[in-house]
Parts: C-alpha cells; sequence; structure tokens
C-alpha cells in the first residue's frame, strides 16, 4: 500500500491512509497497542515502517506505548502512535509528559463510543475535550480532526508538521467511521508534499541549553547522543533542563508552553467553509459529523434556504476566531455532533450572542442529514 | 578498579547529594561512575533515564545526557530511546516504588524483550520520597507509615522475578558491599547486549 512515490488515485481506507500520511510525512518510530477501531493503524505501521528503515513494536500497554514514542522523539526520530478512547485515557499522565519535555509526536485516536469500553466497534465524538483536557495541569495542545479518507491522509501530514515546529504532541481525531471508511483519494506525488522538520540546535555545544528559546518560543533541538548535552526533565526545570522550583520560573515555563501554541492560532486553525458567505443558519461541525452537514446544506439550498458549513478541521487550539468571522450573518448556529453537546458547549463559549442548537446522538450512529434538516426547519429558534 | 573516580560524569557544582545521611544512593551512584569511566562510556554517548522518587533524582547530578521523566515509566522512555538510537548506552536507574511497584508490569516486559538497556534498581524496600509507605518489595511484617500494625502482603523477589522473565544478566548486590556492587554494575555494562538488572540493595534510614 506504501505507493506514495508517485501521485496517484488509490481506493483505501481512513485508517490506512492516515498510516499512509504518517510515513510520507516521515515517520519512523511507531509504538503501539491493539485497539479498536484503531488496530489497522498499527498493522500498516508494522507492515510498512521496516519497509523505509523504520521501527515498529508493540508495547504492554498503552502507557509504554506513549513512553517509548517520548523516548524515540528525544533520540531525535519522528514518532506516532494509535489509540482509542480508552488507550489515550491510559496515556494521558504522558501527554503532559511530551507536553513538558516538548517531545514532538502524532497520537491518532479513533474515537468510539465510551465512556468505560462502551461500544467499542460503534462511533463517536465523546473525546473533544479528552483530547484538550485528558492530561492533567496548564497546557496547550494541537488537535486536527478529519472528515473524509483523503484528509485523513493530509491532515496526518499536517499534524507532523505542526508537532515538529511546534515540539507538541498533536492529536488526529479520527471517529470510527472515518477511520473504518473506504474512500478514493489522490496520493500526491512525495517530492510535492511539504514536510517540516523541528529546528535544530545549532550552537557551540558548550553553550547548548535544552530549553532555551528564542523568539518563537521553540527551543532548538538537540537529539540524544549528539555532542549537545540534552536534559529532558518532566518536572520544573530552567533552560538548562535542571530542576528549578523558583515560582517566577515555573510561571514562567507553564506560560511558554501554552503561548508557543495559542500564539499561532491563525496558522494552525485549518477549516473548510461551505456556503457560509450569506449564511443565516450555519452548521459547525467536525469529523464524521461534517457529512450529513454538508448533505443538509446541499438539500437546503436546494430548498432555497441561506443554509452553511464551517467544518473544524483544527479542533485545538479552539478557532473563536473562525466563528466570529464566519457566523457574521448568522441567525442561528447548529452543531451536530456524536457527543451530548461537547464542541457546542465550546461554541456557546466562543459565540455568545446567536443561538446554538445541537443535534446530539450517542447510541453509537450516525446522525443523518434529514435530522439536521428538522433542526434547520425549526428556523432561528 | 579503584583506579577509577567517575568524576567526570558527576556535576560537581550541585554537589553534595540531597540524599538523607545514611542513604545508600550517594554509594550506588559513585559505583555507577566508576563503572561508566572503567567501561569507556562518554557522556555525548549515554542517556541515563529516570523516574520518580528519591533515586529518580540521580540524573541531576549526572553530566550525560538524561530523560528525568514520569513515575513508573522509565523503562517505556528507555526503550523508545534505544531503539531509535542503538548506538547509544541506555542507562534507566528506578527504586522499588517506581520499578517493581508501579513499574513492574514495564519490567518484566522489557526483560521478556531482553531489550539492550541496563537498569539500575536502588531497592530500599519503601517509597522514601513520599513518607516511607509500603512499596512492592517491602517484607511482610515490616512496619511502614501506611502498614504501622505490620504489613500483611509478601514482597517480591525483584531479581529472581526479573531472571524469570527472560533477562540477560541479572545481580543483586548491596550498598554494604561497594565493590561488588560496582563489578556487577561493570558487567553489566561490559555484557553489551540484552536486558541487564543490577539490584542494589539499600536503606532508608529516615523511614
Amino acid at each position: 500500500m506504501n505507493d506514495t512515490k508517485k501521485g496517484k488515485r488509490v481506493f483505501m481506507q481512513g485508517n490506512i491512509a492516515a498510516g499512509e500520511g504518517a510515513i510520507a510525512a516521515g515517520a519512523r518510530f511507531f509504538a503501539g497497542y491493539p485497539i479498536t477501531p484503531s488496530s489497522e493503524i498499527a498493522q500498516h505501521a508494522s507492515i510498512n515502517l521496516p519497509k523505509v528503515g523504520g521501527t515498529y513494536i508493540q508495547m504492554e500497554d498503552e502507557i509504554g506505548s506513549i513512553g517509548a514514542i517520548i523516548g524515540a522523539s528525544m533520540a531525535g526520530a519522528k514518532v506516532y502512535t494509535a489509540s482509542s478512547g480508552p488507550g489515550i485515557s491510559l496515556m494521558n499522565e504522558n501527554i503532559g509528559l511530551a507536553c513538558m519535555v516538548e517531545a514532538p509526536c502524532v497520537l491518532i485516536s479513533v474515537q468510539r463510543a465510551g465512556p468505560s469500553t462502551g461500544l467499542a466497534t460503534k462511533p463517536a465524538q465523546g473525546d473533544f475535550y479528552q483530547a484538550r483536557w485528558g492530561t492533567h495541569g496548564d497546557h496547550s495542545i494541537i488537535a486536527l480532526s478529519p472528515a473524509t479518507v483523503q484528509e485523513c491522509f493530509d491532515l496526518t501530514i499536517k499534524a507532523f508538521n505542526f508537532a515538529e515546529r511546534f515540539r507538541t504532541p498533536v492529536f488526529v481525531l479520527m471517529d470510527e467511521i472515518v477511520g473504518k471508511m473506504y474512500e478514493t483519494i489522490d496520493m500526491p506525488d512525495i517530492e510535492e508534499i511539504k514536510v517540516e522538520n523541528r529546528k535544530m540546535a545549532a550552537c557551540p555545544p558548550e553553550e547548548f541549553k535544552s530549553y532555551n528559546f528564542g523568539e518563537d518560543l521553540i527551543p532548538p533541538f538537540a537529539p540524544f547522543g549528539g555532542i549537545r548535552i540534552s536534559k529532558a526533565n518532566g518536572s520544573g526545570h530552567g533552560l538548562d533542563g535542571y530542576p528549578d522550583t523558583n515560582p517566577e520560573n515555573y510561571d514562567r515555563l507553564v506560560r511558554r508552553l501554552t503561548n508557543k501554541i495559542e500564539n499561532y492560532k491563525k496558522e494552525i486553525c485549518l477549516y473548510k467553509a461551505f456556503n457560509c458567505e450569506d449564511a443565516e443558519i450555519l452548521i459547525i461541525a467536525y469529523g464524521c459529523s461534517a457529512r450529513p452537514g454538508l448533505a443538509a446544506v446541499e438539500q437546503a439550498r436546494k430548498d432555497g434556504l441561506k443554509v452553511g458549513l464551517l467544518q473544524l478541521q483544527t479542533l485545538w487550539p479552539f478557532p473563536d476566531h473562525l466563528l466570529k468571522k464566519y457566523s457574521e450573518k448568522a441567525k442561528k448556529i447548529i452543531v451536530p455532533e456524536l457527543s451530548l453537546g461537547q464542541l457546542k458547549s465550546e461554541i456557546e463559549r466562543s459565540v455568545k450572542d446567536i443561538p446554538v442548537a445541537g443535534v446530539n446522538k450517542v447510541g453509537g450512529v450516525s446522525i443523518t442529514p434529514q435530522e439536521i434538516i428538522e433542526e434547520i426547519k425549526k428556523g432561528y429558534k | 578498579m579503584m583506579r577509577y573516580n567517575g568524576k567526570k560524569f558527576l556535576k560537581k557544582e550541585l554537589l553534595p547529594f540531597f540524599w538523607c545521611s545514611g542513604c545508600g544512593n550517594g554509594i550506588v551512584m559513585g559505583c555507577i561512575v566508576r563503572a561508566m569511566e572503567e567501561s569507556g562510556f562518554s557522556k555525548e554517548n549515554t542517556v541515563v533515564v529516570t523516574g520518580i522518587g528519591c533515586w529518580g533524582k540521580a540524573d541531576d547530578y549526572l553530566t550525560t545526557h538524561a530523560f528525568h521523566g514520569t513515575h513508573g515509566r522509565a523503562l517505556t522512555i528507555a526503550t523508545g530511546i534505544k531503539l531509535a538510537n542503538p548506538s547509544l548506552e541506555v542507562i534507566a536507574l528506578v527504586g522499588d516504588g517506581d520499578g517493581a511497584t508501579i513499574g513492574g508490569n514495564h519490567l518484566i516486559h522489557a526483560a521478556r524483550r531482553n531489550i539492550d538497556i541496563t537498569v539500575i534498581m536502588s531497592n530500599n524496600f519503601t517509597y522514601g520520597m513520599t513518607g516511607g509507605q509500603y512499596s512492592g518489595t517491602t517484607p511482610f511484617g515490616a512496619i511502614t507509615s501506611t502498614s504501622c500494625y505490620g504489613h500483611v502482603e509478601d514482597e517480591f523477589d525483584i531479581s529472581e522475578l526479573v531472571k524469570t522473565a527472560g533477562a540477560a544478566y541479572v545481580a543483586k548486590g548491596t550498598v554494604a558491599n561497594p565493590l561488588q556492587l560496582q563489578k556487577f554494575i561493570f558487567k553489566a555494562f561490559e555484557k553489551q547486549n540484552g536486558f541487564r538488572f543490577v539490584e542494589a540493595m539499600n536503606i532508608c534510614p529516615t523511614h
């Protein structure tokens, strides 16, 4: 399946497309633990990484998986893992570690119905806040979410580029529908794919400090094993990576970890806008729920209704600025999602003067275009 | 053996160690840095991975590459580092609470994989940093801050466990015999391949 050397059209599964995107982005290390509905990504990695000189390891659990990718990342590898909500729950401790030591890594989470084991084979979008706040403590994080198999490929590449550039964990927050779905996608020529790599330290070794940063707030990277001695530290640390519990230092550190991402929000926030210019009813959705959202827009436009869809491809940092821009003419916002209103509550926090209606299902089945159209027909209530 | 002092691996400006008077961790540190020098390690080619606890502070005093990670997870991080760059000497320093209790599953699986890393466990049979609670190696009947009527559980013989799990090299020394302990660590370094585990039996004079 690893046919990205030359551009072509391929019929493939969303999970596989994410795996192809990872390898195309230069990923060479995967550590994981099997879990439905993400397991194809691990299988794809185990088959294809050895072909490009990469490494696959199946760890004893998800805690081990993320530990291994963080270690490999700090040794210089481009790394990823794949899981679903229950596995991400186990990873959460070390997601904070990745934030703190500033280890670039991509976490592909294929959402299924929770809480707990829930419905292992059924879709959900209940991990919207898990991606943002699953790990403890103040931090920022990036989460991208594909709605098509093409986007599984494209956004996984973007995820690696963001992870490398900002030295941070990046989620690719998929769902069972998008992950298991087959569609035809355009695989670009490998030379045409824009790949970003982390900024490397270039100072004299004796001057190197692991967390010394410049204007962009992102410390240049030095891998383990290099001439610049690297200290990764999950506890409070100074610029040199050695422990520092001074309140002013720690305040500075936590603010920098947040601002190094939030300052670049406009570049990070990816989206697609369908018929939004004159939309009086704006549907805002991501992932699998953007698909019935688009179908509802097409039907409503045929009926002469001014309805548009804002499909969020970046969920975190939350794109408040896009909501403001695209809801200027809106008299109502409709948020279809496979949760009881996680995205909706974030939109309500962001847009205060427009009524927001949810179309919510948590039974493990998709929302239909008709269910959204019913909400559209209720008018501006 | 004693012609090696290991000082080039110690951050002299950060000494003395923060460990309590009477703690054996400093003795284990001395054995490690001397064995590193004897084995010809360089600070550029060595990564020391630690977890959390008193012994988890060990990397603070070293001039090598270091990763101070999360409680119990040092071996997972060490596994990733070694696989990403097999030319590195990867040493994990774990305690008994860290390595044998919360990280016990990672320990037995790393031993089963027989991955090429050296683990040095400072086993003081208690959680020292959090105030002397019982760990997975605390002996039956022991009085600790959370077993004040006597510990009702049996303890792991952690070296036996790691041996059974498939490690290439297992040695059990004590801070009461530093020369022997240093020899065990040196032998572990010299072996180069496979999972190497040295248990340094220690004491906690505070708890």
